[in-house]
């Protein structure tokens, strides 16, 4: 499964590495781990 | 984009009463899982009958993933296609005993890809059955898995962000990748396509939902009917601004394929 959406960066984020941290929400029917995934801004 | 199907309130309830995920309100409980320390797997090489070109795989079952199960192929010659499998069913490291080896044969549409089709699987230390056990060798994409867990929903993998990362077994029992599959852990994210995000722009970040493993490539995925309709992820970005002050931005993952 893929869950997927649009992610819109700042105008003033500074390029380079960075991270997104992935959860379920606290309303969900279901538990997750935060997961940390690395990327990168352009 | 798949039919997105609603899980019906008997099937939440069984799953309950299967011990897997459980409901928010069970989050405290003394016996939750935490994260995997992979470090701690056992490594130790597993016991096999004669072999010509041997590779290793590991897989973790029950809800702490305390039991280990060597998953080993055989091919005539380093890069063809494999023969054999070994599948280490009760998890005691010991391949050389009845039941445990399988012969490979070719998919129908793709024969360059290897199947070892391994029927239900019943988990070392359990009672837990999975059904419909497939495991494919292919040439350019890894090992592949895939099984209807506790009999119910597809897990499958492994994956990582794009084709060329789908991890392949090991060389050495020392470096066999290992594969956390099922839905009975609390859910992790491993992202699909990781293009750079552009500043200023709508970028579409997709993750899979799944277990992660020891590395890149090994994830195990849930598909697209496990969550009901509804459900759906945070994603919080962890960024410098231009004036090197941390900042962070939130989105939703409300989309689903």
């Amino acid at each position: 499964m893929l869950l997927h959406g649009p992610v819109r960066v700042a105008k003033d984020a500074r390029p380079g590495p960075a991270t997104m941290i992935v959860t379920l929400p606290e309303t969900s029917a279901f538990r997750s781990f935060p997961t940390t995934l690395p990327v990168v801004i352009e | 984009m798949h039919l997105i199907l609603p899980v019906p309130c008997c099937a939440v309830l069984l799953w309950s009463a299967l011990g897997a995920q459980q409901p928010a309100e069970a989050k405290s409980t003394p016996a939750a899982p935490t994260p995997i320390d992979f470090t701690k797997v056992d490594r130790t090489a597993p016991k096999l009958p004669t072999t010509t070109h041997a590779t290793y795989g590991i897989y973790l079952f029950g809800d702490q993933g305390q039991h280990r199960v060597w998953v080993v192929l055989d091919a005539p010659a380093a890069g063809e296609p494999p023969r054999t499998l070994y599948f280490d069913h009760d998890g005691d490291g010991d391949l050389t005993e009845p039941g445990e080896c399988y012969a490979g044969k070719p998919n129908d549409k793709t024969p360059t890809n290897i199947e070892f089709p391994l029927g239900d699987l019943r988990e070392p230390g359990g009672q837990v059955i999975h059904k419909e056990c497939k495991i494919t060798w292919t040439p350019k994409i890894g090992v592949r898995f895939k099984m209807l867990w506790r009999g119910s929903k597809v897990t499958f993998g492994g994956y990582g962000p794009a084709h060329d990362t789908y991890a392949a077994f090991a060389e050495t029992p020392a470096k066999a990748p290992v594969f956390v599959p099922g839905w009975d852990r609390p859910f992790e994210f491993e992202r699909w396509i990781a293009d750079p995000l552009r500043r200023g722009q709508d970028s579409e970040f997709k993750v899979f939902v799944g277990n992660r493993g020891d590395r890149v490539g090994t994830f195990a995925a849930v598909d697209d009917k496990f969550l009901p309709e509804g459900e759906y992820a945070i994603a919080t970005l962890h960024y410098t601004d231009a004036s090197g002050k941390p900042a962070h931005a939130q989105f939703d993952l409300r989309e689903r394929c």
